[in-house]
């Protein structure tokens, strides 16, 4: 009976042209057109290059690596008094209150976020705060970037030495 | 080390609760020790669908860490287990769901399978349900406001370093106006895992006094036999329908009687 009916609605519908929807051709060209626009390459050989991909990616303004007070890498080329601030930061934090998982400063105009991660310090000053969720992600993308940069250096040594041998 | 997806749509509506509870259940009939996780935490469904909806420790409660995620650990039908969202707004206020990847991540080796329900939209507390997993499938309906939110999810969930691995739509009706699988596939850049069709069953299943997950409430209508066939993908082995559990003609008169 089930599938009787079921036929016999699918025929009338063909028969009587009931389904009057069309492809909605300038809204599957319109999302072609948004998709373009946010692809992002995370391809680089150098970690300033690669902060700069991941400004894009993430929707943020600078992204600063730092290490004990000390610049790592930065998207803006400098970060020298923003990595010394931040490191001091965190330890006036953690001495007062309790080791932070992350700092966020609401300015005028920006967000600062400091986040820090694998004894490493991220700070990304963006128009509007990320969720610890997202600063993470970004952190990781870096730590990840970073430790391949340093083993591809270690197994380089290793080649030079060989020849050199 | 069992696998944790997080099933995503972007949009509402499109029947990611629902498949979710389905697909959990597909894959415990294969013989898999599967973990259903409600992590909409403001609009919490995924419990009524599977008709345990009074279950006094919740997934707010380990958020809050006044519980320990093995205390919301429940049965659930067909042989899921299941960590329920609490309907408490209150609770909901007051938790953090950035703890939910550690927590996830502190019962992945205990199960073949987790599977998230995250809530609709790209908000925080569906950041947090796909951070806490390392894959994530997105649930789609063949048109354009609901593919143009899936979009979106699928960047968020790149984002965040989790990895889409399929496209399912859902609500195929086979209409001319529906954007076709191989256009979704192009746009998402995923495969698509599998279409099920629109099937009253789905709604039918949970307007029962005691709601069951359609796949076994029944096993054998066109959307129960799609979603088997997604399950049979991502378990990779295949799965029997279970039988259909008609009431006899006692029971269907008791039943009369009670209502009256």
């Amino acid at each position: 009976m089930n599938f009787f009916s079921k036929t016999i609605g699918r025929l009338a519908s063909i028969l009587l042209d009931l389904d009057d929807t069309q492809q909605p051709k300038e809204q599957i060209a319109a999302l072609n057109d948004f998709l373009t626009k946010c692809k992002f390459e995370i391809d680089a050989s150098n970690l300033d290059d690669f902060l700069g991909l991941l400004k894009k990616k993430h929707f943020v303004d600078s992204i600063t690596v730092s290490k004990a007070g000390e610049v790592i890498a930065s998207s803006e080329g400098n970060g020298v008094g923003e990595s010394f601030a931040s490191a001091a930061l965190i330890e006036f934090i953690g001495k007062q209150f309790a080791d932070p998982e992350t700092i966020l400063m609401k300015m005028p105009d920006f967000w600062f976020m400091i986040f820090p991660f694998n004894q490493n310090i991220y700070i990304v000053k963006a128009g509007t705060n990320l969720t610890t969720i997202e600063i993470r992600a970004l952190a990781r993308e870096i730590d990840a970037f970073l430790k391949k940069e340093r083993n591809s250096r270690i197994r380089n040594n290793g080649i030079m030495k060989k020849i050199q041998n | 080390m069992g696998r944790i997806i997080t099933i995503v749509s972007g949009k509402g509506g499109v029947g990611k609760t629902s498949l979710t509870a389905n697909l959990g259940v597909a894959l415990a009939q294969a013989g898999l020790k599967i973990l259903l996780v409600d992590a909409d935490v403001a609009m919490a469904n995924l419990s009524l669908i599977l008709g345990m909806q009074s279950s006094p420790i919740t997934l707010h409660d380990v958020l809050l860490g006044e519980s320990t995620i093995n205390d919301a650990v429940y049965d659930g039908p067909g042989g899921v287990f299941f960590v329920p969202s609490g309907l408490s707004l209150e609770a909901y206020r007051r938790v953090d769901s950035e703890r939910l990847e550690s927590v996830i991540k502190s019962i992945q080796e205990k199960y073949d399978f987790i599977l998230i329900d995250a809530p609709a939209g790209i908000e925080k507390n569906v950041m947090a349900a796909i951070a806490a997993a390392e894959e994530t499938i997105i649930i789609t309906t063949p048109d354009s406001p609901s593919v143009a939110d899936a979009i979106k999810i699928k960047l968020v969930a790149q984002r965040l370093g989790v990895n889409p691995i399929g496209v399912i739509i859902n609500f195929v009706r086979n209409e001319k106006g529906e954007i076709k699988t191989q256009d979704i596939t192009k746009l998402l850049e995923l495969p698509v895992l599998g279409t099920i069709p629109e099937d009253l069953e789905i709604r039918r299943s949970f307007m029962q006094e005691n709601a069951l997950p359609m796949i076994l409430h029944k096993p054998s209508c066109p959307a129960s036999n799609a979603i088997r066939k997604i399950a049979e993908k991502l378990a990779g082995k295949n799965i029997e329908a279970g039988e259909e559990k008609k009431p006899g003609f006692f029971e269907k008169l008791f039943t009369r009687f009670k209502k009256k």
